[in-house]
């Protein structure tokens, strides 16, 4: 069972997958769904897909080989918030290139990439359609 | 999932000095490294003047499908020779937009 988030609560849906670049299009096709089921446009949940694709790459490029990618889709407020988290392999800062830099400012409105003790995490906000 | 479902294909058509690569399905950093491949072959071939990627069937693209086009477009630029971007798709129309690439690419 999912453990509760200190930002979403309990309403959120959570994918889980190995760390592997074969699994991305998992994560962008629950990245398009949950989207559409907000109401955003075709062209937002384009975007989002880009840039749910881009930040999970970024974690399974840095995981550990038997690693696990989290990913979890909530709203909180006016945002949807996109969490992923994956163990990391690596001492260093994850390093964006300035491609894959500009493809998250152009596409989602905050988009956070950290290090931590064991893991890397991201967390990307984009605020949802008016209805 | 097996590396048999790949979401990516490519076809290579070469006529004299000038190749026509259709690229189709998703292009992301589970199959760049096989269009790259692909690329790297033509890109060495001294007898290639032009290359010419055909994406108006390409679904999805990311950052590592453009870098790889990008390597492509160096390598072909090096020794003079070019690299068009035909029919790009609306997913590889968006890339190149937010990346501020579709002035400095050859896209027809």
């Amino acid at each position: 069972m999912a453990t509760r988030s200190p930002v979403l609560g309990d309403d959120f849906v959570e994918l889980s997958v190995p760390a592997d670049t074969r699994h991305l299009r998992l994560a962008r096709l629950a990245a398009s769904g949950y989207g559409a089921d907000l109401g955003y446009s075709i062209d937002d949940i384009e975007e989002l897909r880009l840039a749910v694709g881009e930040a999970c790459a970024l974690l399974v490029d840095n995981s550990t080989p038997d690693g696990r990618l989290v990913l979890r889709y909530g709203v909180e407020g006016e945002l949807l918030i996109i969490e992923g988290r994956c163990p990391g392999g690596t001492d260093d800062q994850v390093f964006v290139d300035p491609v894959a830099q500009a493809v998250m400012v152009n596409t989602v409105d905050s988009f956070d990439i950290a290090r931590h003790d064991s893991h890397n995490s991201f967390r990307i906000t984009k605020r949802t359609p008016q209805r | 999932m097996t590396d048999n479902e790949k979401k990516l294909s490519f076809d290579l058509a070469v006529e004299g000095s000038e190749a026509v690569m259709t690229v189709a399905g998703e292009l992301d950093p589970h199959t760049a490294d096989d269009l790259a491949g692909a690329l790297d072959d033509l890109t060495s071939r001294d007898d290639i003047s032009s290359v010419t990627l055909d994406l108006a069937e390409v679904s999805f693209i990311d950052s590592s499908g453009l870098r790889t086009i990008l390597t492509a477009h160096e390598a072909l630029s090096s020794r003079d020779a070019q690299l068009t971007l035909r029919s790009p798709s609306e997913a590889v129309h968006r890339l190149l937009e937010i990346t501020d690439l579709l002035e400095h690419l050859d896209v027809r």
